[in-house]
């Protein structure tokens, strides 16, 4: 080769798919440009030798599946023929392909996420309501909130009782005589709710008791603790070992991690699909139950190659 | 805009079958995602193999671009437009593979790699000789990542300068002397391996 002037100019790419004068007539730049024209046209053609691994299809085939199953019990994360509406992930191909990843198929549907917010919502407003109660020693008010009316409380037996906030009050003073149970309590006196765990225990029901209750039973009701409730945490614990370990942990074919995997996944009411992939083993879908804590050991199954 | 005059051929695909047709039309989603899947997915883990010079990634990759397709099958215009439709995610998802993996760390050089293939490996010169492609692929691995990238872009996808640009955030002059500069190398890496283009 003696002229160098194809590739010495940067401009190769132009004079491949558009050869001047001079390359054209130059038997050296005419033969090389021809030579890449062929390595041009392999790419072109297409010409691999490159072949997916033989379970690759089988594991796409399966994560699809998935994928559609879990779309199918939520609606509104499967396109449905008809009229074209906006997907979630409508033009990530071409505008925004970060759309995708912001918008993973492991994302519980907006359904089931509003109704678990609201169900949160609906226990916190009622615990709320009670601890209020409870602290204000409201006794009638708690009597409704707990559907109970005590006629008599008896003083717990329980050695152990935490020792009374208010003013102490001799529940044996405010007794009154089983003839006149309620008339003699005090306006506001102290409930045990509040301020001992134990039970108190009445001697049947009240004057305003429906009729098919017994009159005169003696009746205990369980009286909860009126130590602040823990509140429940957001996200649940996931701890995932594998024999043998180094496995993906998947959730919808988003990589969580490897095994031993320990983290945390939101809680919710839903029930997840973990694939445990390792090549050369037999893939794992386990699912659980995401209100809980999750701790599992899976015993991988290697693949038999071979017939 | 230049004429590519090196398409010597179009290239042979699948006819989409009266099933992915039916499932289409009726909605059957999962159905219709298995249909492309079988039809199509060696093809797009090959393009995305050879995009991204890694198995591993094509993989993944591969997989995200039906998981994405199953997402969007409703924007599917119709049957006969599928494989260019599921090239065109798999070419955006390997363009976002490709910008990730620069934020990351390079563990190998890539000359170190070629250094790893032989060289001495004797292949005939005809273009029917299954050895080209194996040379070939060996060669666009070899290269820098960018290289290879636009290499498929523009011979393989015919993206203009200016479509590539978009997508590879270069300017088109800077891709044409990058391309100009990835050819020889590629050559050079054919001639090494006994490949006469």
């Amino acid at each position: 080769m003696t002229c160098r002037r194809l590739e010495d100019r940067d401009a190769l790419a132009e004079l491949v798919e558009d050869p001047d004068r001079h390359t054209q007539h130059c038997p050296d730049c005419s033969a090389r440009v021809r030579g890449y024209q062929r390595i041009a046209s392999w790419i072109a053609e297409g010409r691999t030798n490159h072949r997916a691994p033989a379970d690759w299809r089988r594991r796409t085939l399966a994560q699809l599946r998935a994928a559609a199953s879990d779309a199918a019990s939520a609606p509104s994360a499967l396109p449905q023929p008809g009229p074209r509406a906006p997907s979630p992930l409508a033009g990530a191909t071409r505008s925004d392909p970060t759309r995708a990843r912001r918008l993973p198929p492991s994302a519980p549907p907006r359904k089931a996420r509003l109704l678990a917010a609201f169900a949160i919502a609906s226990a916190a407003i009622i615990v709320v309501t009670l601890v209020a109660l409870m602290t204000r020693g409201d006794e009638s008010a708690v009597r409704i909130a707990i559907g109970t009316e005590p006629k008599r409380v008896a003083p717990s037996n329980e050695p152990s009782a935490k020792p009374r906030l208010a003013p102490s009050t001799d529940r044996s003073q405010t007794e009154s005589p089983p003839s006149s149970p309620v008339a003699n309590e005090p306006a506001h006196p102290p409930h045990p709710i509040g301020r001992a765990q134990g039970s108190s225990t009445t001697d049947g029901p009240g004057p305003d008791d429906s009729p098919g209750q017994l009159r005169g039973a003696r009746v205990t009701i369980d009286i909860p603790s009126a130590e602040p409730l823990s509140p429940v945490p957001p996200t649940i614990d996931v701890s995932i070992d594998t024999t043998p370990p180094g496995a993906r942990v998947l959730l919808d074919g988003v990589i969580l991690g490897t095994t031993p995997y320990r983290g945390t996944l939101p809680r919710s009411g839903l029930q997840l699909k973990l694939a445990i992939w390792l090549a050369d083993f037999l893939d794992e879908v386990i699912t659980v139950d995401a209100s809980q804590s999750i701790t599992r050991h899976i015993q991988l199954v290697p693949i038999q190659h071979g017939r | 805009m230049y004429g590519l005059p090196v398409r010597t051929r179009p290239k042979a695909q699948p006819e989409p079958g009266d099933d992915l047709i039916t499932a289409l039309d009726t909605g059957n989603y999962s159905i219709a995602i298995e249909i492309l899947l079988l039809m199509y997915g060696d093809d797009i883990y090959a393009y995305c193999r050879r995009v991204l010079g890694n198995a591993t990634e094509a993989e993944d990759v591969s997989q995200t671009v039906f998981a994405q397709a199953l997402q969007d099958l409703k924007d599917l215009s119709g049957p006969h437009v599928a494989r260019l439709w599921l090239r065109g995610i798999a070419r955006h998802r390997c363009v976002d593979r490709l910008r990730a993996r620069r934020r990351d760390f390079q563990v190998i050089e890539t000359g170190d790699l070629c250094s790893l293939v032989d060289h001495q490996l004797a292949i005939a010169h005809s273009d029917s000789d299954p050895r080209i492609a194996k040379a070939l692929d060996e060669c666009l691995d070899c290269l820098d990542a960018r290289s290879r990238e636009l290499l498929v872009l523009r011979y393989h996808d015919e993206l203009s300068f200016d479509e590539i640009s978009k997508l590879m955030s270069d300017s088109p002059g800077a891709l044409r002397v990058r391309l100009s500069r990835a050819l020889p190398a590629l050559r050079r890496c054919l001639e090494g391996k006994g490949v006469q283009p």
